[in-house]
């Protein structure tokens, strides 16, 4: 009886230990990092710290196409840090909505201002012809 | 202050496109500009665009925008400011969406148009007795008349274009888009009078020869 007890216990401290999993499909959301091509951040560190945390998320590296995919448990402003081993790095912030969706994060300098530099550089493109077609008709 | 698509009917903005359009070919026949002027009404046409791009929040959680057509129209007269005001609403409106194509009529009336003119006129009344004051003026007065005309223009919707008392485009009132457009750009209208004074005497300042035959 002893050993029977003893074989169950043994049985059901084995279950215990069996790893479970489940696929689901959630939103995830996928920063991609570049200094120019679409690998040339890849495998390296990166840190997502979710709304008011010190303790990170997640912790990993990029993947083969320098992407930090994580899925958010919560809406609030995330916070995704980068850092390769030559300095070179970045802090993302992501503000995550209802729904998962995001609802804002922050742009790099030339994504917030790219609408004026393409203005202002078709205006000048503009008058250079009309600067061109007046001094024809001065001659 | 720009209009977008949508919020305007074509009972309004067809005749505005066609006024426009006549504004355009009078300024066609009347301006006249040589090819030294063109890299200088170039830049100011470009700051012009920067100053519209650029949203300035404020109180109620509405935002406004300078202009700059006032440093244009004081300095290269009421009808190429016009022209390159237009220029810079055409290239907002059909590149960057800044504005409604279908209302682009209105923006040129209402910015280029009543901007150019009014703030030329004020300043060309005042000058005499203090032109610091006509700068400022002008560009106030630009910025207010602008949007007293857009005010009035969205506040007339419900009245023109409604089926059964229900709007089919804009639906707030003349005393209320009134009071939502004008509080904000007489504010705004501050900040355009102060660095229309600022630009313009930095410009009279250091680029003489633009200012000689004025």
């Amino acid at each position: 009886m002893k050993k029977l007890i003893f074989i169950a216990l043994f049985a059901v401290s084995l279950f215990s230990h069996d790893l479970t999993h489940k696929v689901t499909e959630q939103k995830a959301i996928v920063l991609s990092f570049s200094f120019g091509s679409s690998e040339d951040f890849s495998y390296q560190p990166y840190e997502v710290f979710a709304p008011g945390e010190k303790i990170p998320f997640a912790v990993g590296r990029t993947d083969k196409l320098s992407r930090v995919v994580f899925v958010p448990d919560r809406v609030g402003k995330w916070l995704v840090k980068v850092i390769s081993e030559d300095g070179h790095g970045k802090e993302v912030e992501i503000e995550v909505g209802e729904d998962f969706e995001i609802t804002e994060y922050s742009k790099t300098n030339f994504e917030k201002f790219q609408k004026i530099f393409v203005g202002v550089a078709l205006i000048f493109a503009i008058f250079i012809f009309l600067q061109y077609f007046i001094k024809r008709k001065e001659r | 202050m720009h209009i977008p698509d949508g919020f305007i009917s074509p009972i309004t903005y067809i005749p505005a496109y066609a006024a426009s359009a006549v504004l355009w070919y009078i300024a066609s026949k009347k301006v006249e500009i040589d090819s030294q002027n063109v890299s200088f009404l170039a830049t100011l046409s470009a700051l012009s665009f920067v100053f519209m791009m650029i949203a300035i929040p404020l109180p109620g959680g509405t935002s406004a925008h300078l202009s700059g057509i006032a440093l244009l129209a004081l300095i290269f007269g009421p009808w190429l400011s016009f022209v390159a005001a237009s220029l810079v609403l055409v290239v907002e409106a059909l590149i960057f969406g800044e504005g409604g194509v279908t209302t682009l009529g209105i923006n040129i009336l209402a910015i280029a148009f009543v901007g150019s003119f009014s703030s030329y006129y004020v300043y060309k009344v005042l000058k005499r007795r203090n032109e610091t004051l006509a700068i400022f003026l002008a560009g106030w007065v630009g910025v207010n008349l602008s949007a007293v005309f857009i005010a009035f223009l969205l506040g007339i919707q419900p009245i023109i274009a409604s089926i059964d008392g229900k709007p089919l485009f804009f639906p707030f009132d003349i005393k209320t888009t009134t009071l939502a457009i004008m509080v904000p750009h007489m504010l705004i209208g501050l900040v355009e009078g102060a660095v229309t004074v600022i630009l313009y005497r930095f410009l009279k300042k250091n680029f003489k020869v633009m200012f000689d035959d004025r």
